[in-house]
């Protein structure tokens, strides 16, 4: 366990609205360990960002997090002051999100707002400051860094305002790095050299990294693991490529076959039918049972338990029932 | 089968830009520039590129949403382009599009029966109890209760106003359907949903596409044959098959490459470019991929290849591919005077 950085136990998330509270983090519970990276991929609306802004402290209203615990470093974030979360936001657990262009400051140059973001969590001269930022900008591989520092964010393009988020979330050196989403908006080409980055510099930094995204294809190359969310839970967790060779939750398995593949010709596509319950409307059972093509009776009205399958490899599904509940 | 149901011949879109209020104008975006390429009856032409590369343009230009600066679009037998408005306006009930957010496509205030017998009006092909009738009938046909009939938009989900979308499409049986990006704003778990609908609905009604996506795993699936567009030019097209194993063009193997792969076993030796595209108002001299091209040569900075058939019906436009047949064909970007 001394491996393990953060830990998130049955975390719920809700909003508080005229219909009563929408729960749209559910029980969700997973645990990062350091110099990993973990994907969590889910279609929108999954609760992916909720589940980091709840690790981040920073659930917008009316939004809460109900119950629960998010140990970092052995210490429960929920239990913190906000003084305190400060501290640790920026300083410990950083994060970057899809729209960077929107999350920088518009009328300040690039190299000004890392400097900013050195000197807000640590004693530096300007000067020193300044040097980081050279340093760090060549680090993300912006290929001239000099000219780089004086740009507007507006000068540059989506991916290197990116890479200008990435640079601002590493000046701090943070064990955590919580990615939503970050090359959503970006061509191929250009978010596979993001991808390259990212898994490059968990190493260079030995820090931990969440990868946010809802295209499965995005972390199969990066992750070492994954957990899948549906409709605010974790329907599956687990080693990368035991979940995608070998899924086990029927939505992991449905999903994995309805994306069509460069490798494979076929005439048609697997589909999932239906659509995601909304949130007021969740079943009383499984999420995802009115789609399931192996829903039994009991997946109706019992909320299945997360079971290990094998170590590390868990799934949320009563198909498994008979195995080891991860409770236990 | 091999019969071409439109050809287009070097269609050119300059947008012009206007810098700030006072300034006038400040160069041009070469959104489209010299494009060229073949549809035939009943195939899925599918078009791909990176964003901003004219892919949308393309389209516009095709349906005259847009007015060509140069180029001929030939439908059917005529060019579209030379037709004057009311015959246009008749042949577009032949041409139809399916958009990519189907919310911003959809008028909110008009119920899901007013939006699908919109074209009908138009076109005067059904009237009063007959047209309720077709109304309900193509609802069935894209997989929505025919008691949709009078609710609005705001009250689907982006897959069934996907579905609207491709019903008030092949309203007017159609035989050209241009799909922009039709799943890209759809969640993982519906996109298969629409894709087959789009398959079947070809099949029922022998439709001809031509798809756009930036996703190449999607174009892939869909369509028989491909065309490659960078920065405003296409430099490639090929058999579906063809350009996935044999891929000519150094962007066409990079875009291959880049796509995240699902197999994790496979950890694959990735082509990976370097730098951003560049501007479509000032795109490099000679070939235009020139700039990020790993294996671009001399001549590449200053002469522009052109695409030119380099294997049976596999086109390529690249210096690395000498131009064997120069002068006999110059594929599709001479205009036929
Ligand atoms: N301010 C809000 N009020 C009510 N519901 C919200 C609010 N913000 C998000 N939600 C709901 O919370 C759920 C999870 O959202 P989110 O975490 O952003 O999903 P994801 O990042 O997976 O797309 C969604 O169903 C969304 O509708
Ligand atoms: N109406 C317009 N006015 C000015 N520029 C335009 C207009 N429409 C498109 N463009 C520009 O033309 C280029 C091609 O755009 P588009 O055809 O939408 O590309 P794609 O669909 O491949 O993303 C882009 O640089 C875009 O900014
Ligand atoms: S619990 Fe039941 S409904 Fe849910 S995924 Fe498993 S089999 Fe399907
Ligand atoms: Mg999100
Ligand atoms: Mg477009």
């Amino acid at each position: 366990m001394s491996n393990c950085l953060l830990e998130v136990k049955d975390l719920v998330t809700a909003f508080t609205t005229s219909k009563g509270p929408l729960r749209a983090v559910d029980g969700v519970s997973f645990q990062v360990n350091s110099g990993e990276l973990i994907g969590v991929v889910g279609e929108s609306g999954s609760g992916k960002s909720l589940t980091s802004l709840s690790i981040m402290g920073l659930v917008p209203y009316p939004g809460k997090v109900v119950s629960g615990e998010i140990f970092f470093e052995g210490q429960d974030l929920l239990k913190l002051e906000e003084a305190e979360m400060v501290k640790i936001r920026g300083k410990n657990i950083a994060m970057i999100f899809q729209d960077s262009r929107v999350s920088l400051d518009p009328v300040c140059r690039c190299g000004e707002q890392i400097v900013e973001a050195i000197r807000t969590h640590e004693k530096a001269t300007r000067e020193e400051a300044r040097e980081r930022a050279l340093e760090l900008i060549g680090l993300v591989g912006i290929p001239n860094p000099a000219r780089c520092v004086n740009a507007y964010p507006h000068e540059l393009s989506g991916g290197m305002c990116q890479r200008i988020m990435i640079a601002i979330a590493l000046s701090c050196r943070p064990k955590l790095l919580i990615a939503d989403e970050p090359t959503t908006a970006l061509d191929v080409t250009v978010q596979a050299q993001i991808l390259e980055l990212l898994d490059k510099l968990r190493h260079d930094f030995d820090m931990s990294v969440i990868l946010i995204t809802h295209n499965l294809g995005v972390v199969a190359g990066v992750a070492d693991r994954i957990a899948v969310m549906y409709a605010g839970q974790i329907m599956e967790l687990g080693d990368i490529g035991e979940i995608l060779n070998h899924p086990m939750h029927p939505y992991t398995q449905g999903l994995i076959k309805s994306i069509p593949k460069l490798e494979v010709s076929s005439k048609r596509l697997y589909s999932i039918s239906g659509t995601v319950p909304a949130l007021d409307k969740m079943p009383s059972g499984c999420r995802f049972e009115q789609r399931c093509p192996e829903a039994m009776a009991l997946c109706a009205t019992v909320l299945p338990e997360m079971c290990v399958l094998s170590d590390g490899q868990y799934v949320c599904c009563h198909k498994y029932d008979t195995w080891r509940s991860a409770y236990e | 089968m091999n019969e071409s149901l439109l050809q287009v011949r070097g269609l050119k879109k300059y947008f012009p830009l206007r810098a700030g209020m006072f300034s006038g104008q400040r160069g041009q975006v070469k959104a489209v520039d010299g494009v060229g390429f073949d549809v035939l009856r009943g195939e899925t032409f599918g078009l791909v590129g990176e964003s901003g590369c004219g892919k949308s343009t393309v389209s516009r230009l095709i349906l005259r949403l847009c007015n060509a600066d140069e180029g001929e679009v030939i439908f059917e037998g005529d060019n579209l382009l030379k037709l004057p408005r009311a015959a246009m306006r008749r042949r577009r009930a032949r041409m139809q599009m399916i958009f990519q957010d189907p919310f911003e496509s959809l008028n909110p205030r008009m119920t899901i029966g007013e939006i699908i017998a919109a074209p009908l009006e138009i076109h005067k092909t059904f009237k009063g109890s007959e047209k309720e009738k077709r109304i309900r009938e193509l609802l069935e046909l894209v997989g929505l209760a025919p008691d949709y009939i009078r609710r609005y938009p705001h009250e689907f989900s982006g897959g069934q106003r996907q579905r609207i979308g491709i019903a008030r499409a092949i309203a007017l049986n159609p035989s050209l359907v241009i799909c922009d990006e039709p799943v890209s704003a759809l969640d993982v778990s519906i996109q298969a949903q629409i894709l087959n609908l789009l398959s079947d609905i070809q099949e029922a009604f022998s439709l001809t596409y031509i798809l756009i996506s930036h996703d190449l795993s999607v174009v892939k699936h869909m369509s028989d044959r491909i065309g490659v567009m960078y920065l405003g030019k296409m430099v490639e097209i090929a058999g579906k098959d063809d350009l996935y194993t044999d891929a000519m063009h150094p962007y066409t193997q990079a875009l291959l490459s880049a796509i995240p792969e699902f197999d994790t076993n496979k950890k694959k030796q990735r082509v990976m470019l370097k730098g951003d595209l560049p501007s479509p108002i000032d795109p490099p001299e000679g070939c235009r991929f020139c700039t990020r091209c790993l294996q671009a040569m001399p001549e590449c900075a200053t002469l522009e290849p052109r695409l030119v058939e380099y294997k049976k019906g596999h086109f390529v436009a690249c210096h690395l591919y000498p131009d064997k047949a120069a002068g006999v064909r110059d594929a599709f970007m001479r205009v036929k005077s």
